[in-house]
């Protein structure tokens, strides 16, 4: 007791100093390798490098549900059709790549060119970079490839089921597809996933483009679809690969067509 | 010749600090004296006169010495070893408990306009560092802290920033809130002498 109280006494007589060099001196406190920042900065990289990917990833994938869904045409019908894109929109994804790109602020952020400027703004840059970097990612044929590549067997990720899963998913209240054959009352389409339909045009169905339908169109048909497989549409759209997004690319057609002729 | 140790007191931060890098254990005692006096005021201020300053302040130096590795030296050395500082105070009040600092700071979500020093507050800095001496533990730590490092340890905005790590334009909208607290605080107890 009175030991401890001597040697108490005896540190606070000693100067910061001393106490100090004395530590480092007698190897009691010891310096931190190079390597260990090192690993600690590759892993910070890592991190930012996964949280980029996925928000990209995710933000592309958006855009290809939205074009494969047709929902990317529902906005030209007005406030009905924003109503459908509304009901329809994948929430779920977009909420992912949301949470993605808040772990991408949170890793930048710990870099003075972040931290300089506020928040609102280097959130802003963030969010900017990763919908501008998922639009471009959206052109790519990555989706396609991924959506019709091998299935790989566990462990490895099951991409394609994931992708079908999606499909399966799509607004019960949109056909894409191409047209087969044009009726008095309409048209017959086969749809993207391979399903035939009967599209039923009346006096009430908004056709933006003003142009008559011929087989081999590729159209958006709104509508809800019956149980004897017919739709009576309150909205057609034809779909223009070349206009589509205005992109340099042909993306509905390397990303649409192809499954509908295969 | 020169002794190392009148090489050292020649020396800069930043070159000292190389040769610690380099193994030059003793070097790192001249870093100590240089900021053992800085950084106990620090403590002080910011911690409100505890009686733990001396381990907070040797706490610091032993992480600045452990991370000395992570240090690069083409950059100043100075807001290096503060930011340990302000990491370690800011963690002892959160074990504590007695002032807790928010994850989230909504000073720093938005754009503030530059707040530069007046004439008149340079002018008047003196009093206002007599009068923040008696108050400053009454203030909020997320306001005091930045009037401790312009005041006490005479920082520029910048230093402030680059410690903190928060914008330029938040060190200023945070040293404004600051004094006007102080302000607050001492018309309060100018109103209760009266009466």
């Amino acid at each position: 007791m009175s030991m401890t109280m001597e040697n108490n006494n005896s540190n606070s007589e000693r100067t910061i100093h001393e106490q100090i060099m004395d530590k480092i001196q007698t190897g009691r406190v010891k310096m931190r390798p190079k390597w260990r920042f090192v690993i600690g900065t590759v892993l910070w990289i890592l991190g930012l490098a996964m949280a980029a990917l996925a928000s990209l990833y995710l933000i592309s994938l958006t855009v290809f549900v939205l074009h494969r869904s047709g929902l990317w045409f529902a906005p030209s019908f007005g406030p009905r059709g924003w109503m459908v894109l509304l009901f329809s929109f994948p929430w779920l994804i977009l909420a992912a790549a949301v949470v993605f790109i808040a772990v991408l602020e949170f890793f930048v952020r710990h870099y003075s060119f972040a931290w300089r400027f506020p928040l609102l703004y280097s959130a802003l840059a963030v969010m900017a970079l990763a919908v501008a970097g998922g639009l471009i990612v959206a052109q790519t044929p990555l989706h396609r490839d991924l959506r019709q590549g091998p299935q790989f067997t566990p462990p490895f990720f099951q991409i394609r089921p994931f992708y079908d899963r999606l499909d399966q998913g799509r607004p019960r209240s949109i056909s894409v597809g191409l047209i087969l054959a044009v009726s008095e009352t309409g048209f017959t389409l086969q749809e993207l996933h391979g399903e035939t339909l009967t599209v039923i045009v009346t006096g009430a169905t908004r056709l933006p483009q003003n142009i008559p339908f011929k087989p081999g169109d590729t159209v958006a048909v709104f509508g809800q679809r019956s149980d004897d497989d017919s739709v009576t549409a309150w909205g057609i759209n034809f779909i223009n690969p070349g206009e589509l997004l205005n992109l340099p690319c042909n993306c509905f057609s390397e990303i649409i067509v192809p499954a509908i002729t295969e | 010749m020169n002794s190392p140790l009148s090489s050292y007191k020649d020396s800069n931060d930043e070159t000292l600090a190389r040769a610690v890098q380099g193994g030059d254990k003793t070097a790192f005692g001249e870093l100590v004296d240089r900021y053992e006096a800085k950084l106990t005021r620090y403590a002080r201020k910011f911690l409100a006169n505890r009686d733990d300053v001396k381990d907070l302040v040797q706490d610091v130096f032993v992480k600045a010495f452990c991370n000395i590795q992570s240090f690069d030296a083409s950059r100043r050395f100075s807001p290096w070893v503060y930011r340990i500082a302000h990491n370690e105070f800011v963690n002892e009040l959160e074990r504590k408990r007695r002032d807790r600092l928010t994850f989230l700071d909504f000073d720093t979500i938005l754009p503030h306009p530059a707040a530069k020093e007046t004439a008149d507050f340079e002018a008047n800095k003196n009093d206002l560092r007599r009068t923040l001496d008696t108050y400053l533990n009454q203030l909020d730590a997320k306001y005091r802290e930045p009037l401790v490092l312009y005041y006490f340890q005479e920082l520029e905005y910048k230093e402030i920033a680059d410690i903190l790590h928060i914008p330029v334009a938040t060190v200023g909208v945070r040293l404004q809130r600051g004094r006007a607290m102080l302000k607050k605080i001492i018309d309060n107890v100018n109103d209760h002498g009266k009466q």
